[in-house]
């Protein structure tokens, strides 16, 4: 039960709000955190923290796509398939993604560490083609180095578990030349492109 | 507001300022389609079929004066784009376009885009004939698609959102009307949308999924056939059905409904539009809980009782048979041997022959319509003494109106005033609810007082101290006596300790009675945990009500839920121990029914004559008293437990099977008609009376003497009469001449309740008729075309409201305060019979609601569950001074300690085994096994 493991969290967060409700969807990521996923269950508890009628928080959770009502794996791997990221190759990428982890869209590799998922317009059209893994951006993946995005990514699964998949604590990376680079919160916008073949 | 001049289409015409646009061009006879849009919530410009050009005049920027072209005529200026008429209010001088070929244009786009993945399934779609879809379409769509009828995105369907009300996904156009009619007006948030775009979809996640008792209503309001009733899916075509106005008898509001017909086939219910009643809705009780008129166990014949079975018999037999046995019982014994019980759900001319049937043909006032079950309580005089005035219109109250809902829970005792009093606060009006639990109507109170389990006497003395205090004694005009006596009592205390004894704040008590006192219209609505307290509390409500001014005028005064459809029509005409029609006390009283079954027991009552009740089912006593007597009659549409006990067992015709009238608990009466033929060989049961009478008449000298002497001397007998209230009885002067027993149809009788009976004067059928202004809904320009669904006019006349009683001039209200009910008892917990809307209601066999009715259980607070160690589901038992009761318990956060609520009426679970009044006192033990 969230109330027994988080409550101090919890406290925190409803807080931060004039009204209960508010606090909707920070709990709702908390919960998900928790859980791994968004279960029936886990949405009615927050319901109950908060007091809402259970649909309210069902309605939520079925809006965004950022909260997965369904077990997804350590790390939720977004592409956007919108127009700009599409000119660039983002139908490539996805091939080469499914291609390699052995699963299309909305599955999970058996050994639970992918999952993967198509999106819209991720807001970076400029750094296409996008790749969101647990809300971590990764700018300019092209499809013939998908492998090495997903190694990376295995290598850094210890980091996802811990963060969890909500990306509450998500950061923005590049790949780079030289392999996946961290790109600090307050680093000054950058045009530096990846490199293309 | 003030009214603005606005041009439509060329015409030029008022409105009130703020009205939006699509409900102003109505006003002016021009209609704008719409789908999410419905006037009884607010606009959400969701389905953007409203839109309409819209202009402006043109002001100087200078002078803020309107620029005027060429011809003196002011220059408008068009908004650049098209606007939803829904969300614009209207403003001076505003010019809006409906028919312009860019409107037209945007309302054929608007449609094309509706239907692109519309499955075009009319032809086995239940809203098909009554679709605003279809009708929009017809009206205002383009006569082809440009999509390809294969690419439509098909779901699966249908989706339950519940037991009773069924999703098609295809179908719905995502207008939201439904979400919002749960969240605005109903208060169940139930309804929601799931995902987004093209998969968006309305879906509910309460427990048990759609826990709402309004939720028919969304399949009206639904302009497509998305949502459909499983009580009337794939039934019939809505061209085939014919309306048959009825009034539902279900609970005491008395909503207008359909009976919608099929030949002779119900094939499903329907709202009538009453504003003063019930709007344009109707609760899923009313509309699915009728199905039990066409139940298979219906009884179709009279039964005579030979040895240990019944045969069927003909109706000369049976009724030959009744007559006989009752002549016999009554030139042997006398009229007090005989006694009868009628169904507070039975017609207004049922009740008023069967009193005349005992009064006049028998010689008997042993009449009630009370169960005879311990907590039955006393005849509920105030309801009807300080009823709302003749021209009560609760739709029309808003800022102004205080209402006070006391010891009540109108979404289970009467579900649609949780409706109006929701539309009331909305409107403006203050609410206050004072109950000793929650219960859902507190979520929509200006201010709940939850007063301490016991504290309800102290709560209202309290408020009608502090009225005395600022003087409110001298605002009463009415004939009363025996204000000395309260205003002696209620000072004997502090405000202060009786706001304790309340345990509600003082403040608190201030800001209820200021409300009451400054209201332009008060309203006090009280239910059955006010009445369990006794009439000590009623009486104190009553004279708060007196002492605030709010009686004796139309808007004001108390509304009481009683049981059943009718109680306040068997109030009224005289079926009771006590009282004539029309409240007029009687030197002589019968014998309420819970006294009856220790005289049947005890051989001083011989015969009975049970019409609609059940006694047998739940009372062990009435068992006894059945076995006991000597001949009994039941009169039903059912094989009761009660009739299995008869000698006679009577068809009765239900309430769509015959024509009657009925009294709701704001005392206007209403017409119902006959939707089908009685079922079998049954008749209704006004005709089961006369005929017997007709037969008693013929056969014995009348018992006529004592009535008539009674009659004579209405002086004397006012003098000594005291009604159950201490109010001074003031006898009818008319001699009572009794009529021949030769009703043709119900309106004769109803025409003699008119004559005879005071309050009830000029109600006769043809003066029932009369439609007035049904609302404010009604079928206006083209109405039908886009509300259809919710359309359904009231042609069928919108009832009559009674004048209070106290506004006669007739009545002395006496204020003189009784003492609390002494309670012995030293059980630490309280009981409380739960009313339930789905709770044992025979009634409701065969409909859908079966399936919800109420389990058993003893619902205890969280305090004392953890006193007591009990968790939910622990079997427990609970001990009274007369018996004892075990059942699963459920632990109910919200109840207060001290509290035990068991779901009253329940077959499994009868409660009258352990009660010692209206209010018992018990012990509670966890049961080990």
């Amino acid at each position: 039960m969230l109330l027994q493991t988080h409550q101090a969290e919890i406290e925190t967060i409803i807080g931060r709000y004039p009204s209960k409700r508010s606090a909707v969807l920070p709990l709702l990521y908390l919960a998900q955190d928790t859980y791994g996923y968004l279960s029936p269950e886990a949405i009615r508890e927050v319901a109950e923290i908060l007091e809402l009628p259970p649909t309210q928080v069902f309605e939520v959770v079925g809006f965004y796509t950022l909260f997965y009502d369904r077990p997804v794996g350590t790390w939720v791997i977004q592409v956007c398939d919108d127009v700009p990221c599409c000119y660039v190759g983002a139908e490539e990428l996805i091939a080469a993604l499914k291609a390699t982890l052995g699963i299309s869209e909305e599955q999970t590799t058996a050994d639970g560490m992918f999952t993967l998922q198509r999106v819209k317009c991720l807001a970076s059209c400029d750094r296409a083609p996008v790749v969101q893994a647990n809300l971590d951006y990764i700018y300019d993946v092209h499809a013939e180095r998908a492998e090495e995005l997903l190694n990376n990514l295995r290598a850094r699964a210890a980091e996802a578990k811990q963060r969890g998949v909500s990306g509450r604590f998500a950061e923005d990376y590049l790949l780079g030349p030289q392999g996946i680079v961290h790109i600090p919160r307050d680093a000054p916008y950058q045009q530096e492109r990846g490199e293309r073949k | 507001m003030p009214d603005v001049t606005i041009t439509v289409d060329g015409r030029s015409f008022s409105v009130p300022a703020g009205t939006n646009v699509v409900d102003a061009a109505r006003m002016g006879g021009i209609a704008i389609p719409v789908f999410c849009y419905h006037p009884r919530m607010p606009a959400v410009g969701m389905c953007r079929m409203c839109l309409v050009q819209v202009g402006m005049p043109k002001l100087d920027p200078a002078t803020r004066q309107p620029l005027m072209d060429a011809q003196g005529q002011p220059v408008i200026a068009l908004m650049p784009k098209l606007q939803t008429g829904c969300t614009t209010p209207v403003s001076e001088g505003m010019v809006i376009n409906t028919k312009t070929e860019e409107v037209q244009f945007a309302q054929k786009g608007v449609l094309e885009f509706l239907l692109t993945s519309h499955p075009l399934d009319c032809p086995v779609c239940d809203k098909g004939g009554e679709c605003p879809l279809q009708n929009l379409t017809m009206e205002w769509g383009p006569g082809q698609s440009r999509f390809d009828y294969n690419d439509k995105v098909h779901f699966e369907k249908p989706v339950p959102l519940g037991d009773l009300i069924l999703l098609d996904r295809e179908r719905c156009i995502l207008c939201s009307r439904c979400v919002r009619f749960q969240d605005e007006l109903a208060d169940d948030s139930v309804l929601g949308f799931d995902h987004r775009g093209r998969n968006w979809m309305i879906v509910s996640k309460s427990d048990p999924p759609f826990a709402s008792k309004f939720s028919g209503n969304t399949t009206d309001i639904c302009p497509v056939g998305a949502l459909t009733t499983a009580d009337f899916r794939f039934k019939a075509r809505v061209w085939e059905l014919s309306s048959k106005p009825g009034i539902c008898t279900l609970c005491p509001v008395g909503c207008n409904l359909n009976f919608d017909m099929r030949h002779d086939r119900l094939m499903r219910v329907m709202p009538r539009e009453n504003g003063a009643v019930n709007d344009i809705w109707l609760c899923d009780k009313g509309r699915f809980g009728h199905r039990f008129i066409e139940h298979e166990s219906r009884l179709h014949a009279p039964l005579i009782r030979h040895g240990d079975h019944f045969v069927e018999a003909s109706w000369e037999e049976a009724l030959t048979l009744v007559a006989e046995k009752l002549a016999a019982v009554q030139s042997a014994r006398g009229g007090s041997a005989i006694a009868g019980l009628a169904a507070p759900r039975l017609s207004n001319e049922d009740l008023y022959l069967f009193q005349r049937l005992f009064r006049e043909q028998l010689g008997s006032n042993n009449l009630d319509h009370h169960l005879g079950s311990p907590d039955d309580g006393d005849h509920d005089d105030l309801g009807g003494l300080l009823a709302v005035g003749k021209g009560t219109n609760l739709m029309e109250l808003g800022a102004g109106t205080t209402v006070l809902v006391f010891g009540a829970d109108p979404e289970e005792e009467a579900p649609l005033y949780l409706l109006r009093l929701r539309a009331l606060v909305q409107r403006g009006a203050q609410l206050f609810v004072a109950n000793q639990r929650a219960t859902k109507l507190e979520r929509s109170a200006t201010q709940a007082l939850r007063y301490s389990v016991g504290g309800e006497l102290a709560l209202a003395r309290a408020l009608v101290r502090e009225l005395l205090e600022r003087g409110a004694a001298e605002r009463i005009k009415l004939k009363h006596s025996g204000l000395d006596a309260l205003r002696k009592q209620v000072l004997a205390q502090t405000p202060e300790q009786l706001a304790a004894a309340a345990g509600i704040a003082h403040e608190q008590i201030v800001a209820l009675a200021t409300a009451l006192l400054e209201a332009e219209h008060g309203l006090i609505m009280y239910g059955a945990e006010a009445r369990s307290a006794g009439l000590a509390l009623i009486e104190t409500l009553g004279a708060l009500a007196v002492l605030s001014g709010n009686v004796g005028k139309p808007n004001s005064g108390m509304i009481a839920l009683l049981p059943g459809g009718n109680s306040r029509g068997a109030l009224d005409l005289g079926v009771r121990p006590d009282a004539r029609p029309g409240y007029v006390l009687m030197p002589q009283r019968g014998l309420p029914a819970q006294q009856l079954w220790s005289a049947a027991r005890d051989g001083h009552v011989r015969a009975l004559w049970i019409a609609g009740l059940d006694p047998a089912a739940c009372l062990p006593d009435a068992r006894e008293a059945l076995t006991a007597a000597e001949f009994v009659v039941v009169q039903e549409l059912f094989m009761s437990e009660t009739a299995r006990m008869a000698d006679v067992v009577l068809p009765a015709a239900s309430v769509a099977e015959r024509d009657g009238t009925y009294t709701n608990a704001e005392r206007r009466v209403q017409r119902s008609r006959a939707a089908r033929a009685p079922h079998g060989q049954s008749r209704p049961d006004w005709q089961i009376f006369q005929d017997v009478a007709q037969m008693l008449a013929d056969m014995m000298v009348l018992p006529h003497p004592r009535v008539e002497a009674e009659g004579a001397k209405p002086a004397k007998a006012a003098k000594g009469a005291k009604t159950a209230k201490g109010q001074n009885e003031q006898v009818v002067t008319r001699p009572p001449e009794p009529p021949r027993w030769d009703y043709l149809t119900p309106d004769e009788v109803a025409a003699e309740i008119a004559e005879r009976v005071p309050s009830y004067g000029g109600v006769t059928y043809e003066a029932l008729a009369a439609t007035g202004n049904p609302g404010v809904w009604g079928r206006q320009a083209n109405e039908a075309v886009f509300y259809d669904g919710t359309s359904y006019e009231n042609t069928e006349g919108i009832g009559i409201a009674l004048p209070s009683l106290i506004s006669t001039g007739r009545f002395t209200l006496s204020l003189s305060p009784r003492p609390a009910p002494v309670v012995k008892d030293e059980r630490p917990l309280l009981l409380l019979a739960q009313p339930l809307a789905y709770g044992g209601d025979p009634l409701l066999r065969g409909s859908l609601l079966e399936r919800q009715l109420a389990q058993p259980a003893i619902v205890i607070s969280q305090s004392d569950a953890e006193k007591l160690n009990i968790q939910n589901g622990d079997r427990v038992r609970i001990v009274s001074a007369v018996g004892e009761l075990s059942a699963a318990a459920r632990v109910h956060a919200d109840l207060p300690p001290g509290l035990v609520m068991v779901p009253a009426g329940l077959p499994g679970l009868c409660l009258s085994r352990i009660q010692t009044g209206p209010r018992t006192r018990v012990s509670l033990v966890k049961v080990v096994v």
